[in-house]
């Protein structure tokens, strides 16, 4: 089953960070706080666009078996990108034994960013695999997933569904779609609009019978 | 017999010295396969080497100590991503405008098939040693004596090279795609199948039966004798034909005994 929960990343989750300033930004993806990891540099130039209208990068880390260590692409160790871009970061594919993490980013001594404290300008993103009902708390509410099998659907009727992506925007603890209705193979992508220390945490699945 | 010609042991070894010397060969093919391409090359080529003549009733020549050297080479390429659709998790990727961070295209993750590329080379060099009879052919204008190479003396055969490289080929195929999680196993067992169906074609690296039996000496039937007088006024030169030769060995010498018409 899906295992949903921000504070935890696995291969089926992506975080999104804006970067507004420019400057030498170090990032990591750890499974703990109390593990060191070797930190991958982005440098932010100085540049006139806007928010919203910055490109994507990727940073895509994979986990190193005998390090036991999730290591970033050897081209994303050093990044250089403008400001008000921004960076998804997300994960090869799965490795038995795989650990959950959480991705860190620091400008010399302070914390610039960590995808277990979702903030404005900031996005989680879930890839759904199992059909279902899923409930998620974010804050004091409690929402719904309605995930459908695709074998319920014609393969062209799916296509269209999974390469339509939710998006669930997030102003402080409140989700624009509280009951989202997706199908498998479909990604939900939580943009935080306005909030601090937002996490979007499973609670229950139901499989459905 | 009307004619007799002589050629000594060291007649005959600038002879063979020299044919030695031409004697290299070299083959290389390539052939595609829906995701495989295979090819090889080969080549060999001799040196040195001393011959003896055994006198009649014998009548051999003794080739020793040739050296041979070459080698055989053979790559084989497999790109899996030929005939396997990408595959990516989640199969869709997706971009969204939104307004406070930009448009965000959702992840992707697509299996990168391997392609493999093996290529194996298997030098060798080896001393040969092999006897050879006489025998006079007829070449049409002319009569050829030609070595023929005694079956039950020492001669060699790459064939045996072609299983070797097969087998290295397998062995670096199985190390490589074996580590597939799930399916590499029997992608490897697939690839090693269509190897081995090459076997074939490699075992055919005999290259050089091609030059064996060899013409050694060749003379014209139609022979002129030019009268002792000449350059005084006589008799005019004459035109004969060599009806038959035959070729033996006597006193270390090969003797050419031709009989005229």
């Amino acid at each position: 089953m899906d295992f949903l929960n921000s504070q935890h990343l696995t291969s089926q989750n992506g975080f999104v960070h804006l970067f507004h300033d420019a400057g030498d930004f170090t990032y990591f993806a750890s499974v703990s706080d109390y593990v060191q990891c070797k930190p991958g540099i982005i440098t932010v130039q100085k540049a006139g666009t806007a928010v919203g209208k910055g490109m994507q990068h990727e940073v895509v880390f994979h986990w190193d078996k005998s390090a036991r260590a999730f290591v970033p692409r050897e081209e994303d160790m050093r990044k250089t990108i403008q400001q008000n871009d921004f960076v998804m970061f997300r994960f090869c594919r799965a490795e038995p034994g795989q650990p959950t993490c959480f991705i860190l980013g620091q400008r010399g001594d302070k914390v610039e960013f960590d995808s277990r404290r979702l903030r404005t300008q900031q996005a989680f993103t879930h890839f759904f695999l199992t059909a279902g009902e899923h409930s998620y708390h974010m804050g004091r509410g409690i929402y719904q997933i309605s995930v459908t099998d695709h074998r319920e659907f014609a393969v062209e009727e799916h296509k269209a569904r999974a390469s339509d992506a939710v998006v669930i925007i997030v102003n402080g603890g409140d989700p624009s779609l509280k009951h989202a209705k997706i199908v498998t193979g479909q990604t939900i992508i939580w943009a935080v609009e306005k909030g601090e220390n937002v996490s979007i945490e499973g609670e229950a699945y139901k499989p459905r019978t | 017999m009307d004619a007799t010609i002589a050629v000594s042991e060291p007649g005959v070894n600038v002879v063979l010295q020299k044919a030695i010397a031409l004697a290299h060969a070299a083959s290389s093919d390539t052939a595609t396969w829906g995701p495989f391409q295979v090819g090889y090359s080969a080549s060999v080529a001799l040196s040195g080497g001393v011959a003896v003549l055994e006198n009649a009733p014998a009548n051999k020549l003794d080739l020793n100590n040739v050296n041979v050297a070459g080698s055989v080479s053979a790559f084989f390429t497999f790109d899996l991503g030929l005939i396997l659709p990408t595959i990516c998790i989640p199969p869709f990727q997706v971009c969204v405008d939104i307004p406070f961070i930009g448009n965000v295209c959702t992840p992707q993750f697509c299996i990168p098939w391997p392609s493999v590329h093996v290529a194996v080379n298997l030098p060798f060099a080896f001393g040969l040693s092999a006897s050879f009879g006489f025998r006079v052919d007829d070449l049409g204008t002319k009569w050829g004596i030609v070595l023929l190479i005694d079956p039950f003396s020492a001669r060699f055969d790459l064939t045996p090279m072609g299983p070797l490289i097969i087998a290295a080929i397998q062995n670096e195929v199985s190390n490589t795609l074996g580590s597939i999680p799930l399916i590499g196993g029997l992608i490897a067992g697939l690839v090693n199948t269509v190897i081995g169906a090459f076997s074939g074609v490699l075992s055919l690296l005999d290259l050089l039966n091609v030059n064996i039996p060899y013409t050694l000496l060749t003379f014209d039937k139609t022979q002129t004798f030019v009268p002792t007088n000449i350059p005084l006024l006589g008799d005019a030169p004459v035109n004969m034909t060599l009806a038959l030769l035959q070729a033996e060995v006597l006193d270390r010498e090969l003797l050419a005994e031709g009989q005229l018409a």
